[in-house]
């Protein structure tokens, strides 16, 4: 049972978070003049998140660990110019989802264009990931599954969801809700 | 816009395959790439001398370890197929030399101005040691031509031409035919059968630098290669003594496919494929240690071939159609040109072979 106070439980999770933030922005700063544990400890924070919504995007470990593996690199190619005031994890999540999405793009054409059918090309491998879920995110377009990746992998809200990505929060809105009448049998036949 | 606990558990929780390997491995890409990145921040005070000395070194080892290759401007090259800043046209080459790039069209020569040359409808060749000829075939025959294509002799032989290898002294050219394997002076005499029930693998001339010659000149033309059995032979063309074959004629064996070595040797350039990657590794070290990763692709690289001077490898990337001319000693530098196929076939249909380099050299007219 938890006996503190609401108040002082928000509290104390705005505290943590702040206290966060400031771990991570002087991690940044660290890592900006040449700490290599200071990038280890960023890399080890985000790695694992990055990975996963590039997956979850392509559906392809392989391009996966490319996508995420390019991301922390262009995130050290522009390491000197990042303002420490903002989050890294957003700006690296940034980078990482439209890397994704524009992979799924560039093969969606090639597979078109090569006569092959577009959904054969773009299917998940199998793997210890539920494929029947799996299947049915990657019946979405990418853009919709990196909308869905957004919100329930990295936990951004619709409107920073917008920020992230350019779009008006209502379509970030209307995309979630169709994922997710989408995505909601595959999930209840699972559970079932 | 309401949240899903279940899908968000799913999403998140299930374990991915391999994940722990793919943090690994990119964590030592990270790092290499930071590793540079950091070193080539200026230095200040009394850490400039040391810095200095550790650059030198580190710039050495960025050209030779795993480091270098996802650095700099090459990271843009390994994500989806084909390296995004690729120019349109093969304009020119990064260094001086000159191509011979063999194509569904024919045999081609490459200027480093980047103008071309068709020299006839030829399936493969072979330059001359000066770049003052190519030997080509042509089916059943062998022949040997000026870089403007002007034809000096031909042969024909009893099985259809291939893997022809002018030697490093320019007087002899090896080549298969069928399944035997047969040799021709440089001016197209002599023409003679060596060896039969070879397999199907390019001879390979023992260098130039590793040739000891006799009084009486006897030395200058060792060749070796496999026979059906794959047992390797190391002979002396002239004589027809049997020979040891020394490291060198097994490196310059493993040149016809996947290897490469520079001229005047002293490194291998490799194309491994692991995880579904083509990756290039250049291994300077005598005891064939495994050398660094210079580039790393999905899907198939062809090639390697070193640029005369020892600096640039240029590889193919069929499924990107382009070519990419990698600096071997400065990580991160790649110059990729777009729709190789096209410029090799103009009005073709693009889906013959995929241009293939057959060697580059410095002339020497």
């Amino acid at each position: 049972m938890n006996a503190e106070p609401a108040s002082e439980r928000l509290a104390g999770v705005s505290r943590a978070s702040a206290l966060h933030r400031r771990r991570e922005a002087a991690l940044v700063r660290d890592a900006q003049r040449g700490s290599e544990q200071a990038l280890a400890e960023l890399f080890r924070r985000h790695w694992r998140r990055a990975h996963r919504a590039a997956f979850l995007v392509v559906g392809d470990t392989a391009a996966a660990e490319d996508i995420a593996q390019e991301s922390f690199l262009a995130a050290i190619r522009a390491l000197d110019r990042f303002d420490r005031r903002r989050p890294f994890g957003p700006w690296l999540h940034r980078i990482t989802v439209n890397r994704a999405i524009d992979f799924s793009r560039a093969r969606a054409l090639r597979a078109e264009s090569a006569g092959e059918a577009a959904a054969g090309s773009a299917a998940p491998e199998a793997g210890s990931i539920s494929d029947e879920l799996l299947g049915a995110l990657h019946e979405l377009s990418a853009e919709h599954r990196a909308v869905v990746v957004l919100r329930y992998v990295l936990e951004y809200t619709p409107g920073e969801i917008g920020e992230l990505l350019g779009l008006p929060r209502g379509t970030v809105n209307s995309r979630l809700r169709r994922a997710l009448d989408r995505l909601r049998p595959a999930i209840e036949r699972e559970s079932s | 816009m309401s949240r899903d606990p279940e899908l968000e558990r799913r999403l998140r929780e299930t374990p991915l395959p391999g994940e722990a390997e793919a943090e690994e491995r990119s964590w030592e890409i990270v790092r290499a790439a930071y590793a540079e990145r950091t070193t080539a921040r200026p230095a200040h005070g009394r850490r400039r001398v040391a810095l200095a000395v550790a650059v030198g070194g580190l710039a050495l080892a960025l050209g030779l370890s795993p480091a270098g290759a996802k650095v700099g401007e090459l990271v843009e090259d390994v994500v989806g197929i084909g390296a995004e800043d690729a120019k349109p046209a093969l304009r020119s080459l990064p260094t001086a030399g000159e191509l011979l790039v063999e194509s569904e069209q024919g045999v081609w020569i490459v200027r480093e101005d980047g103008s071309k040359r068709l020299l006839g409808d030829y399936e493969q060749a072979t330059w001359s040691p000066r770049g003052l000829f190519v030997a080509a075939t042509d089916g059943y025959e062998l022949a040997a031509m000026d870089p403007l294509g002007n034809v000096r002799w031909t042969i024909s032989a009893p099985g259809e031409i291939a893997d022809p290898r002018w030697s490093p002294s320019g007087f002899r050219i090896a080549y298969r035919s069928g399944d035997d394997l047969r040799v021709v002076a440089g001016d197209g005499s002599g023409d003679r059968l060596l060896a039969r029930d070879v397999a199907p693998v390019a001879p390979a001339w023992r260098p130039l630098g590793e040739l000891k010659l006799a009084p009486d000149g006897s030395g200058s033309h060792i060749l070796t290669y496999v026979d059906e059995s794959k047992k390797i032979h190391t002979v002396d063309v002239d004589s027809g003594e049997r020979l040891e074959a020394v490291p060198q004629d097994l490196e310059q064996l493993g040149t016809q496919s996947k290897r490469a070595v520079p001229v005047g040797g002293g490194a291998i350039a490799t194309l491994e494929h692991k995880q579904g990657r083509d990756r290039l590794v250049v291994s300077r070290d005598q005891r064939g240690e495994p050398g660094p990763v210079l580039f790393s692709a999905r899907g198939e690289l062809t090639g390697p071939s070193w640029s005369p001077d020892g600096r640039w490898l240029l590889v193919g990337w069929p499924e990107a159609d382009q070519w990419l001319f990698i600096r071997t000693d400065r990580p991160g530098r790649v110059v990729a040109f777009d729709r190789i196929s096209e410029q090799f076939d103009p009005g073709g249909s693009g889906e013959g072979r995929f241009p293939r380099i057959a060697g580059w050299i410095l002339p020497q007219r």
